[in-house]
């Protein structure tokens, strides 16, 4: 269940800041990280099943390899857009780590003896293989690595949203250490087979809770910033500043002379400009503004105020 | 492309720049300092701000009675009279007090009496006019906080 909830919050998300990340390219790494991470949950078969994804694919278990990719992949860009945010310097930059271990990951999934047809416990079907057991710790620890090193570089700088990004990290941080001991247990047959299989899904709840968490946290901030591009108090203040303007302009009658400069997209614009109107016709009529609206203009002219960090008043 | 656009545009006005980026952005435009100042001083009512040309440096005033977003606004508008870089004035020198035109060679005004100007003078000050809006759409233009820009 905590799959499909982590896979359609990163479906809206990643389709929400779409826009977004073509016009601007900071916004780019967080939105490629929700990218790959929807591709990965994508290969979990919610959608379409896992079965006919991997025949799609041959039919050889290259799902799974697919689907740990994506993640490191995800994983990778989330901790890239957190070191340029944070403007840490981070040691696991090099694209070359990626590469390695996407590298490594691959060499020893293709080394995996006799993968068989799709499963969909392919790890577990496979774990007594050294092969397959390398194949999905290193492919864990790859991922706790690129968060630990994500919390790592912000340690200093724990403010807002990246208490969020920790947070998360650190409970992902959990579940792949989880899934490594698992995975080790079951290998190295450490308790038995029914030890090992009582702790095969530790992993799942932590790791998608700190997945889950993270892109909460990124979503938050996208939603935060659209909610105040709408611009919602100074539409009101608009709309207040137009009745002054249109009661005006019916006293003015030919006199009121428009020196807007328009059109206007944003309403905070559009207000400035119906400010900046109505004290041209207070300064050619000063009797035309009166006492009550004096109150609405001051109030939403006291936004525009920082011209007094270049004038010497 | 007009000329109010085409104006903005050469300098290399950018959406977001602070006030202090702006006004360095003019001043390079212009190619020499230019220094912002209220005034006390009498000038006709009709007008809310002026840029002095001297010759190493331009001086642009204001009513010290104006709120900051007027105020602001006849600065900018002062910023457009330097962008376009007109000969075109709405008030030459004879206009204000002695003490202000001592040393000035060229004066541009922001003139709300339309009507009193000449056709020319009358398409410079439409021209600062609109060129006053681009600047204040830039001055005043959303700023993203740095989570909006990495994660919005």
């Amino acid at each position: 269940m905590i799959q499909q909830i982590c896979l359609a919050i990163v479906l809206a998300l990643f389709v929400m800041r779409a826009p977004s990340a073509i016009r601007q390219g900071k916004t780019r790494a967080t939105w490629f990280a929700t990218g790959a991470g929807l591709l990965s949950l994508f290969t979990l078969g919610f959608v379409i099943p896992a079965g006919t994804l991997d025949a799609a694919l041959g039919g050889t278990n290259l799902l799974t390899l697919l689907r740990d990719v994506c993640g490191t992949i995800s994983f990778w860009f989330f901790r890239d857009a957190l070191g340029e945010y944070s403007g840490a310097s981070y040691r696991l930059r090099s694209p070359l780590f990626l590469l390695g271990l996407l590298g490594t990951s691959t060499i020893l999934f293709l080394a995996i003896p006799n993968r068989g047809t799709t499963s969909e416990n392919f790890i577990a079907a496979h774990i007594s293989d050294t092969a397959t057991w390398l194949y999905a710790t290193i492919y864990i620890l790859g991922i706790a690595a690129l968060a630990i090193d994500a919390c790592w570089m912000v340690r200093r700088r724990l403010k807002s949203v990246l208490i969020v990004f920790v947070l998360g990290s650190a409970i992902a941080v959990l579940g792949c250490l989880a899934e490594a001991r698992y995975l080790a247990l079951a290998h190295f047959g450490v308790g038995g087979a029914g030890y090992a299989y009582a702790h095969e899904n530790d992993s799942t709840f932590p790791f998608y809770l700190g997945t889950i968490l993270i892109v909460c946290g990124i979503g938050g901030v996208a939603l935060s910033s659209r909610i105040s591009g709408l611009q919602l108090g100074w539409r009101l203040t608009c709309r207040r500043l137009q009745r002054i303007e249109t009661r005006c302009k019916l006293e003015l009658g030919i006199h009121a002379e428009d020196r807007i400069g328009g059109p206007y997209d944003r309403p905070q614009d559009r207000a400035y400009a119906t400010l900046v109107n109505l004290r041209n016709w207070e300064v050619l009529h000063p009797d035309v503004i009166r006492l009550g609206d004096h109150k609405v203009i001051s109030r939403a002219s006291a936004a525009f105020s920082s011209i007094q960090a270049i004038a010497a008043r | 492309m007009n000329i109010a656009d085409a104006a903005v545009e050469a300098a290399g006005i950018q959406p977001g720049m602070s006030w202090s980026q702006l006004h360095q952005a003019v001043a390079t435009a212009f190619g020499h300092p230019i220094t912002i100042a209220p005034t006390a001083e009498r000038i006709p009512p009709t007008i809310t701000g002026l840029t002095l040309y001297k010759k190493d440096h331009a001086q642009i005033l204001f009513k010290r009675t104006d709120d900051a977003l007027y105020s602001g606004h006849s600065i900018l508008h002062e910023f457009g009279h330097i962008l376009l870089d007109s000969f075109a004035c709405s008030a030459q020198a004879g206009a204000i007090s002695n003490d202000l035109s001592n040393g000035v060679i060229r004066v541009r005004t922001r003139e709300l009496d339309l009507d009193s100007m000449d056709p020319l003078a009358r398409v410079t000050e439409d021209a600062a006019e609109r060129i006053a809006f681009l600047l204040a759409r830039a001055v005043y233009g959303r700023q993203f906080t740095p989570e909006e820009m990495f994660f919005g």
